[in-house]
């Protein structure tokens, strides 16, 4: 990530995934402070809706949130009556083959079959998955196939693989605030949530090691999984921000 | 598809100037002098000659001189024109045609492979800017990319401009490996768009309309909607959309995306067909028709790399062509602000259903031109509208933070 956004940042047109970012004070806020942000908002209610009472009304079209810091857990906390985070999808779908030949050299490769750990899953995705930009959405079994992707593809794969271990397991869509260098930054994201020990935890394949200092903004859960998946991601657009503004140590 | 062969790159050194990387983003006015004026060079056109192919299938004209015969080679004639600069401007002229945006990502993939070879290591490379319009009919896109690479004199920087145009059924590619020679290369790839003609290629759509998309200021595709009969009067729509993005770090998306539509001359739709590539994968690729036995309309094919088979129900979708005499027939109509259109599409969206789409007017703006708001599923569209063709000149929607705009650049014909 740090490469993507350094030379991002130093060429002459913004790749789309990276939200424009000030950082106020230049300084790096500790893991275990929580992080002030000001976030401009394309739709101010929408953003609010999304973002849960923790964040405040801050301007016209202006809403400021303390972000914790990690470890990442989420921030919204929706139980799993249905069963449906289970299920497979025409996305996570996990009743496909080539997610079921993973699922089989994952538990070859795992410590402890018995127990799926969410950082081994987590390990065992960045290990597969090469990493390249500018993919769009796929389903997991194509990305099982290819085992290349961006985000999006790495959060699919996860929670597929999840699914497939009986692991309850949602796509979020949102926004990532890291410091790769000297700045903090933004940039638009897509991870996973695996059910652990009755709470959700962030399982961000595609960050690897940098997921470990990161700060997690969800915008929406993937609740349309269906062919029509779209239609969502582009509603979940409404809630989006057009510009971050670090303010420094939420004390 | 990758038939170009980018002049096999035979590219020298020299094309290459100095050093460090600039922050062009952060710092513009910080460039160095040397830089500024590497980017500003131009070389010399000549008045526009005209050329003819060996075969004397294919002639245009180039205001530039022409260093070889042209001859068809592989699918392919390839005319290579000196400019004055260290590296000439090669184009090709492909008899098939492409996917614009596929075309341009694959090309300047192999591009940078040859020139690291040639000039050593490439370790940063980035688009500078993107440009798309049209020459008369023809849609084209543009990208100019700027690399460093790793000599044995140490880090030096390049240019490299890529330009792909569609001539309907066949398609030019043209690119320079060099910094600056910006209206050099633009002029000679307008001249030569705008004259080829190849013989046995069949005469423009009886309708044709090309739109530029941009994603804020910044332009990165376009749109064509050609539309034509065939022998037995039934017609044939196409939409075809090309758009490539940069994604950072050097890469880019190309998405390309065609919707075809046969319909009855009064426009119900016979059948449908939608193709969408992204980069070097073709994941969709779909067939609606209504079923024989029940008249249900049923989708088959490919979406997103998967079988998909499913019914879509008993109502016909919308064809484009009977949406725009609709929309036509209500802007003609009295007092036509304020009053609204509702229809069904079948989109790649959702392939799986119909999408509702409510188009309301808005206003008047000036002669033949109203203001119009499209709800489409979680889509909002503010839209100009030209009342001679009930169609949009200008169609403005937000993805996000980013507005996506689509702007018409060229119009011909009547439907």
């Amino acid at each position: 990530m740090a490469g993507v956004t350094s030379s991002a940042a130093a060429t002459g047109l913004t790749p789309l995934y990276v939200v424009p970012t000030e950082d106020r004070l230049q300084v790096a806020v500790p893991d275990d402070r929580p992080l002030l942000v000001e976030f401009d908002a394309v739709n101010r209610e929408r953003l609010l809706e999304a973002l849960g009472s923790s964040a405040v009304p801050s301007g016209r079209t202006s809403v400021r949130l303390g972000l914790e810091g990690p470890p990442a857990t989420a921030r919204t906390d929706v139980d799993d009556p249905s069963g449906r985070w289970l299920a497979a999808s025409f996305i996570v779908d996990h009743d496909q083959p080539t997610i079921d030949a993973l699922r089989t050299e994952f538990l070859a490769s795992a410590a402890s079959p018995a127990t799926v750990r969410p950082s081994d899953l987590v390990a065992f995705v960045d290990r597969k998955v090469d990493a390249v930009q500018g993919q769009g959405w796929e389903p997991a079994s194509q990305t099982a196939r290819t085992l290349r992707g961006d985000c999006t593809e790495h959060a699919v794969l996860t929670a597929a693989l999840a699914r497939s271990l009986g692991v309850p397991a949602r796509v979020v869509v949102g926004m990532v605030i890291v410091r790769p260098g000297t700045e903090y930054v933004t940039v638009g994201h897509a991870w996973a949530e695996l059910r652990d020990q009755d709470r959700w935890t962030i399982a961000d394949a595609a960050l690897g090691p940098a997921a470990g200092h990161a700060r997690y903004v969800p915008l929406g859960l993937l609740e349309d999984e269906s062919p029509g998946f779209l239609l969502q991601l582009l509603d979940t657009l409404n809630a989006w921000v057009s510009r971050v503004v670090v303010l420094g140590p939420d004390d | 598809m990758n038939r170009c062969k980018l002049s096999c790159c035979t590219l020298p050194l020299v094309a290459l100037v100095t050093v460090a990387w600039p922050d062009r983003g952060r710092a513009a006015d910080a460039e160095p002098a040397w830089l500024t004026e590497a980017r500003a060079r131009e070389g010399k056109l000549i008045e526009a000659k005209p050329f003819r192919s060996k075969d004397g299938a294919l002639t245009g004209r180039v205001p530039a001189k022409l260093r070889n015969r042209v001859v068809l080679e592989d699918g392919a004639y390839y005319l290579e024109l000196d400019v004055g600069a260290e590296t000439p401007v090669s184009c090709e002229v492909l008899l098939e045609g492409f996917d614009l945006a596929r075309m341009l990502r694959s090309t300047s993939g192999l591009t940078f492979d040859r020139l690291a070879e040639a000039q050593g290591k490439i370790d940063l490379k980035a688009i500078e800017r993107t440009d798309a319009g049209a020459f008369g009919a023809n849609p084209y896109i543009a990208v100019d990319w700027a690399y460093r690479t790793q000599t044995a004199g140490g880090p030096m920087l390049g240019g490299l401009k890529q330009v792909v145009v569609d001539m309907h059924t066949y398609g030019v590619y043209c690119s320079h490996v060099e910094l600056g020679y910006a209206k050099t290369f633009a002029e000679i790839v307008r001249t030569l768009a705008g004259s080829l003609q190849l013989e046995g290629a069949p005469a423009a759509p009886a309708y044709v309309e090309v739109q530029t998309l941009k994603l804020g200021e910044q332009p990165v595709g376009v749109a064509t909607w050609t539309l034509e009969a065939d022998a037995e009067g039934d017609l044939r729509s196409l939409l075809s959309n090309s758009m490539i993005v940069p994604a950072g770090d050097g890469a880019v998306t190309a998405q390309d995306s065609a919707h075809l539509q046969w319909m009855t001359p009064e426009g119900a739709l016979l059948n449908a067909m939608h193709v969408m590539s992204s980069n070097d994968e073709t994941p969709t690729k779909l067939e609606l028709r209504p079923t024989e036995e029940s008249g249900v309309w049923h989708v088959s094919g490919t979406f997103m790399g998967k079988t998909l088979a499913q019914d879509v129900g008993k109502e016909a979708p919308v064809s484009v062509l009977a949406q725009a005499r609709a929309r036509r027939d209500l802007l003609a109509g009295p007092d036509p602000v304020g009053k609204q259109l509702t229809d069904n599409s079948w989109t790649a969206a959702d392939p799986t259903r119909l999408l509702a789409s409510t188009f309301k007017v808005t206003g008047k703006d000036g002669s033949g031109r109203y203001t119009a708001t499209e709800t489409s599923g979680p889509l909002s569209i503010e839209e100009l509208m030209d009342a001679a063709t009930g169609t949009p000149l200008r169609m403005t929607t937000a993805i996000g933070p980013r507005s996506l705009q689509l702007e018409r650049v060229y119009v011909h014909g009547t439907f």
